[in-house]
């Protein structure tokens, strides 16, 4: 532990703005506020659809990202690659600059009964599965960038090698690249997982918000405040901040193990 | 004798004054000086529920021509506006969709002055394809169609709820599966509606007019109890310039007229 | 046989590589010698495939590869580091190349067996030291049956005893192969050891020289 000027400020300054804010809400649970909680359906109901639907979502943000990382590493190689390259880029940041509520209308109205209506009578909005792809439409960002950093971190010369010993771009991506990632695709889930649970504005322009159905656990949390009922939303926070802590926790694990064993 | 004079000079003098600046404040157009200068410069925290947005921006300019203070504007549900201020966010004035939360801020004691404000009423919108389905509120149920209702913690949904409740219609209409939407403000209903992405939901009569939705059927009153849209002068935050601006309010109540609301006839003060 | 001829190559404003003309035989070692920074590294990259050249041709054995991508050329590349692939076995790495059909079984016997690697085939890379991850480099490059031999500085990061026990042995397994090979070092007693010609870069040109201690003179004479 360094005593200098940057511990002096920042270590009480993390305790202050991070860990406390995290601590005061958990001081808050109270047993009358679990009982009721855990008694509600809908907050269980809200439970499974959230988990449900963040973990397929990340694992489809974690599919694309490693798609991105692809022409991420090989821009350079050519015309057509690049002008992909910089397009999914640009977009790539989109939909974490829009406000949440937008990115739902924009769901909406893109893939809403209007231009899907063969599918069913609402399209693809307002069912189980809009909810996931409303997670996916925000968390995508932040996976493809952890794996774009991941991809960044690999020597290059091994790549080079690679082509020359006879591989095809996408085979060094497959053989080589996708292999080597290792934490990078472990932190990109966990952030997409993280992000998707925590998201409800575009979450219920798009999937419609009926509790028992497509109602996550931000919204139930939102909605008891309203109510007025501070004690359950308190619980379900803590419910939603345990959860996350698992989950990174559990992913740091894994991670560990495969150091080992590496 | 002279210093009788004297004295009688300067009580008259005096007096003059007085009479002079009680006219000059009393004065409700505020043409004067004084009173401009009172309030210029000075910032109003207005919480507005998002249904009452484009009324509420044609008095927010006339307020700042003429008292030249500057209003800062919170638009969301009436449910989070009022917890808001419940957990101390500052706000001066408040106008909420429900009456509800003006009773609510009473029993916090965080109510300076309370006032029913204008009356609206729920319909049954429907959009393009809606109105060739939904033609009053037991179509509802019928299969495949596609209803909304706000959530219940903007009052849209509250009134929405009870009043399907009373008409027998809400457990059929959520066991039938037709309830597809559940929507954060009655703006973002009013707009699923216009883009044709619901057949049907419940929706202010003000709301409708102006996404300018087509509505079926009017929900009796006896149904959803009084629609009263309410307006809140908070204790303790600049009591005095949210009086000015309820005044402007009320003195335009035309301008809410126009976009679909109705007076209240019996104006109610709380204090 | 070798033939670059007229490369020029530049980096932004930078020109790295002023007409570059060379020929390099069959089963010849070429040193090419050169202050840090002086394009060295570009060279054996365009050569390679990896860096397109902005003129100039890079022909093997009489076949234009100038427009080829690098996995259409046969060239074997030993870079600075070894860049092994940590995540495959020794041998996975020594064998990589057989996925795509480039060496057969019995080459890769034979270059492990002169390499001295037969006994650390089933190690992982992580757990060898700096030399044999040099050798498993070199065996790799080699098993794909290149028509070309880069070496990058392979031996940079060694002192001077492992340098003068790995030099001889790297220099019996290339010449036994009988393919072109480009060498670049920037120290010039390695360059003695394994050369047979010498050329140094330097501004961006190339030029051809009759010794290492000819090489040696002339950059100290760029030098002061």
């Amino acid at each position: 532990m360094k005593n200098n000027i940057i511990s002096a400020l920042f270590i009480p300054l993390f305790f202050l703005l991070v860990i406390y804010p995290i601590l005061a809400l958990l001081g808050h649970v109270n047993g009358a506020g679990i009982l009721k909680t855990f008694h509600d359906v809908l907050f269980w109901q809200s439970v499974k659809n959230t988990i449900g639907a963040a973990f397929i979502a990340s694992g489809l943000c974690l599919v694309m990202a490693i798609g991105f990382g692809y022409y991420h590493l090989f821009a350079k190689d050519s015309y057509l690659y690049r002008i992909l390259y910089r397009i999914a880029n640009f977009i790539n940041d989109l939909p974490a600059a829009l406000p949440h509520t937008v990115a739902g209308l924009a769901l909406l109205l893109a893939f809403g009964r209007n231009v899907l209506g063969f599918v069913s009578n609402t399209g693809l909005a307002f069912m189980k599965v809009s909810v996931v792809f409303a997670m996916f439409f925000v968390s995508y960002p932040l996976a493809a960038r952890a794996i774009s950093a991941g991809v960044d971190k690999i020597e290059a010369e091994a790549i080079d090698v690679a082509r020359t010993l006879g591989d095809t771009p996408g085979k060094v991506y497959l053989r080589i690249v996708i292999p080597s990632l290792g934490m990078a695709m472990f932190s990109s889930f966990g952030l997409a997982f993280a992000r998707s649970i925590s998201e409800f504005a575009a979450v219920i322009m798009f999937g419609g918000n009926v509790p028992g159905v497509t109602q996550v656990l931000a919204s139930y949390v939102f909605t008891k405040v309203e109510e007025g009922e501070i004690d359950m939303a308190v619980t379900a926070s803590a419910f939603c901040i345990l959860l996350s802590l698992l989950v990174v926790g559990f992913l740091n694990l894994i991670n560990k193990r495969e150091k080992i064993n590496a | 004798m002279k210093r009788k004079i004297w004295t009688l000079l300067i009580f008259v003098l005096l007096m003059s004054f007085n009479f002079g600046y009680v006219y000059a404040y009393k004065d409700p157009n505020g043409a004067l000086k004084s009173e401009s200068e009172i309030f210029k410069g000075q910032k109003l925290n207005l919480y507005v529920a998002a249904g009452l947005k484009k009324p509420m921006d044609e008095i927010i300019a006339i307020f700042e021509k003429e008292t030249g203070a500057k209003v800062v504007p919170n638009y969301g549900p009436s449910g989070g506006l009022y917890t808001q201020i419940k957990m101390g966010q500052p706000c001066d004035i408040f106008f909420s969709a429900d009456w509800l939360y003006i009773e609510k801020l009473k029993e916090d004691r965080k109510l300076a002055e309370g006032q029913k404000f204008v009356q609206d009423k729920l319909v049954l919108a429907v959009s393009q394809t809606g109105k060739n389905k939904v033609k009053s509120v037991k179509d509802l149920i019928k299969p495949g169609v596609v209803v909304g209702v706000a959530d219940t913690r903007a009052p849209v949904g509250v009134y929405s709820e009870r009043a399907l409740k009373r008409m027998n219609i809400w457990d059929k209409l959520v066991s039938s599966g037709n309830l597809r939407a559940r929507p954060a403000t009655v703006n973002q209903l009013a707009i699923m509606l216009q883009k044709n992405e619901l057949d049907a939901g419940l929706i202010y009569s003000s709301v409708a007019k102006a996404f300018n939705v087509e509505y079926v059927e009017e929900i009796p009153q006896k149904f959803t109890g009084e629609i009263i849209f309410g307006a809140a002068i908070i204790k303790g935050g600049n009591e005095k310039l949210a009086k000015e601006f309820l005044n402007i309010a009320n003195d335009n109540i035309n301008i809410f007229e126009k976009y679909g609301w109705r007076a209240v006839k019996n104006e109610k003060q709380y204090y | 046989m070798l033939e670059i001829k007229n490369i020029s190559k530049s980096f932004g404003n930078r020109k790295v590589l002023k007409n570059v003309t060379l020929e390099v035989k069959k089963s010849e070692i070429m040193v090419i010698l050169g202050l840090n920074g002086s394009g060295k590294s570009t060279l054996l990259k365009i050569v390679s495939g990896i860096i397109k050249p902005d003129e100039g041709k890079i022909i093997i054995d009489s076949q234009d590869v100038t427009v080829l991508p690098p996995e259409c050329r046969r060239v074997g590349y030993v870079p600075q580091s070894p860049a092994l692939f940590y995540h495959l076995s020794v041998k996975d790495n020594i064998m990589y190349s057989l996925k795509n059909r480039r060496g057969c079984e019995k080459t890769a016997e034979k270059i492990i067996e002169m390499l001295g690697l037969k006994d650390y085939l089933q190690f992982k890379p992580r757990q060898l030291s700096g030399g044999y991850k040099s050798r498993v480099s070199l065996a790799r490059a080699l098993v794909s049956e290149p028509l070309v031999l880069l070496m990058d500085e392979p031996l940079k990061e060694f002192d001077a005893p492992t340098k003068k026990k790995l030099l001889p042995e790297f220099y019996k397994v290339i010449k036994s192969i009988n393919i072109p090979v480009l060498y670049v070092t920037h120290d010039v007693y390695e360059a003695e050891l394994i050369g047979e010609r010498f050329a140094v870069v330097t501004d961006g040109e190339l030029i051809h020289l009759a010794s290492a201690s000819e090489a040696l003179e002339f950059i100290k004479g760029k030098i002061l």
